[in-house]
């Protein structure tokens, strides 16, 4: 059985529940909505780490879970904390309702079948210069970056590279936008705190969702800089699926592996001349707008993985832990 | 001759127990300091590429923090409310998480001999919550301490108050805010059995100290530990349940002080690497 947790109705959870329903796979939902039906505990027992979920009153023992796809939200984003919401002026059941984030993070990390994925994995997207150290290291190109609060090393940086942009150092989302001096914004302004810049790096946009062994690459036709804001500027994006360069695709599985992913979206760049080019692993990736446009079977494979069975029917390799 | 770098709040014990060390003991080594907020106040230039990184930190006072080669014991953490406090509220938030991201980045890359590399999950090494360090206790080798934890008390089975069983916050973090108080019954909960003795193991560069009090087979499970999540400095504290032996309680890899013969212990595998 696969535990799904997080807002059923949110895209990439949702399509992961309907191809469990339509492969058949017994599933059960965490709605964390619905956090007042749900209790969770967890325990030390005398083969390590145990737990238990109940949901609407049954009971689902963690060690019993083939695998389990959660996708959390922040408790303070849950409408029910907001003003109006059912938890509002009830300080009880919101303390409740980040309890029961809390520990659920907790089993994440420690459950002994797979998940997708583990709170600890997700945090080297934290900051996107310390995971590009891990991704250069892998084999992939990055982006020439600079980390700057002096105006002058900005404007040598330009000078030097003659098209660059600039994005968030965290994982905070930010719009890819370019710089230029004479655009308006005043090199001065990065004194407030240090900015990421890049050297734009030409060419196609790739993004490749890595679940377990097996690599869905998309190539992404977009006018604008940054192809996931295109229709803010009036700019239409397509998409087809590809096949990566075997050297390519074994990177990003294992690239995926090492930073305790089942499940990730790679943001690459294919240079005209023929390089490839790394920005960002994202381990938590909303696949689902390229399952939609592009038609890759992203969610059956996640739950093909989960559910421990490949579409021939044998058993797929797992991330298995040896306690909980 | 490298200097020695001690990154980390002026208030932190340990890093002044370290400098004064070295200060009576070893004088010819120069000791440089810098905290958190010199760093957010400096001028910053990060540079990543393909074949290098490198930086040029320039403090408050004008020196570069990286002028020379150093040891860097760094035991940074991030504390957001001594950061950006002229900034209004979203504009000082979002700075405070871009800032931590390039420390972060800064520190894992730095090309220097470093005590506590950052890791994903920790400015000074691994902070893992507190199943974490259960379950990667119990695959070192170590018995978890007893313990239990859950959103909801109405599914003990003899409720919250089991004989000899008492609330252990550290497990539940959320218990340390006082509105828990008003939850009710069906509240949070983090239960364990009292705890008859304690004992601290210091894991400096991967080597534990000799205990009497420990058999080997505890200490070798506590060295795999250290290693497991990659930490040069591990202080792990064991209990004994009433009648058992000894049993994983917590670890932390950066201990708020150090004193007596580990913290020469400390100081002399630190001399050894410069």
């Amino acid at each position: 059985m696969i535990l799904f947790a997080g807002i059923p109705s949110e895209p990439p959870l949702r399509l992961a529940i309907e191809a469990a329903e339509t492969l058949g796979v017994a599933h059960v939902v965490l709605n964390q909505r619905q956090a007042e039906h749900v209790d969770i505990a967890i325990e030390t027992g005398p083969d390590g780490l145990e737990g238990s979920i109940w949901i609407g009153g049954a009971e689902y023992p963690i060690g019993g879970l083939a695998g389990i796809y959660a996708r959390p939200v922040d408790a303070d984003s849950l409408p029910e904390l907001g003003a109006g919401g059912s938890a509002g002026p009830d300080q009880a059941a919101a303390l409740r309702l980040r309890a029961t984030l809390e520990i659920l993070n907790e089993l994440l990390d420690v459950a002994p079948c797979p998940v997708v994925n583990r709170p600890s994995a997700m945090a080297s997207n934290m900051s996107k210069p310390f995971q590009a150290q891990m991704i250069r290291r892998a084999g992939l190109l990055i982006p020439e970056t600079l980390v700057t609060n002096r105006a002058e090393d900005l404007l040598g940086f330009h000078r030097e590279h003659r098209r660059i942009i600039y994005k968030s150092i965290s994982a905070v989302r930010s719009i890819v936008r370019e710089w230029t001096p004479s655009d308006g914004r005043d090199a001065s302004a990065v004194g407030t705190v240090p900015t990421q810049f890049q050297a734009f790096v030409p060419g196609t946009n790739v993004r490749v969702h890595v679940v377990g062994e097996t690599c869905f690459a998309t190539e992404i036709h977009s006018e604008a800089v940054d192809y996931r804001y295109g229709d803010r500027e009036g700019r239409s994006t397509t998409m087809q699926p590809i096949e990566l360069p075997a050297e390519v695709e074994a990177i990003c599985i294992r690239l995926t592996r090492d930073l305790g992913l089942i499940l990730s979206g790679i943001d690459l760049k294919r240079t005209p001349d023929g390089q490839w080019y790394c920005f960002e692993v994202n381990p938590s990736p909303a696949y689902s707008y390229f399952q939609e446009l592009a038609g890759q079977p992203i969610s059956e494979a996640i739950v093909r993985m989960l559910s421990d069975r490949k579409q021939d029917g044998s058993r797929n390799g797992s991330d298995r832990r040896k306690s909980c | 001759m490298m200097d020695l770098l001690l990154l980390g709040d002026r208030r932190d014990r340990l890093l002044g127990a370290v400098a004064r060390h070295f200060r009576e003991n070893r004088p010819d080594v120069p000791l440089r300091s810098c905290r958190l907020e010199d760093l957010a106040s400096a001028r910053w230039s990060y540079r990543l590429g393909n074949s290098e990184a490198a930086s040029r930190v320039i403090l408050a006072d004008g020196h570069a923090l990286t002028e020379r080669p150093s040891l860097v014991l760094n035991r940074l953490r991030f504390e957001p409310g001594l950061l950006f406090t002229a900034m209004t509220p979203v504009d000082r938030d979002y700075a405070r998480t871009e800032f931590l991201a390039l420390v972060m980045s800064w520190l894992a890359g730095l090309e220097a001999v470093m005590v506590n590399r950052p890791t994903a999950l920790g400015l000074a090494g691994p902070a893992l919550r507190p199943w974490q360090w259960l379950g990667a206790a119990h695959e070192a080798g170590l018995a978890p301490y007893p313990g239990r934890a859950g959103n909801s008390a109405r599914r003990l089975a003899s409720g919250a108050n089991e004989p000899g069983w008492a609330s252990r916050g550290d497990l539940l973090r959320i218990l340390a805010n006082p509105a828990m108080a008003y939850v009710g019954a069906n509240r949070p909960y983090a239960l364990a059995p009292s705890c008859e003795e304690t004992v601290r193991i210091d894991i400096i560069g991967g080597e534990p100290a000799a205990s009497r009090a420990v058999d080997t087979r505890t200490l070798e499970a506590c060295r795999n530990l250290a290693r497991s999540v990659s930490a040069d400095i591990l202080s792990v504290i064991l209990g004994k349940p009433a009648g058992e032996g000894w049993h994983f309680l917590s670890a932390d890899p950066a201990p708020a002080e150090m004193a007596g013969p580990a913290l020469h212990r400390l100081c002399d595998w630190l001399a050894a690497r410069l």
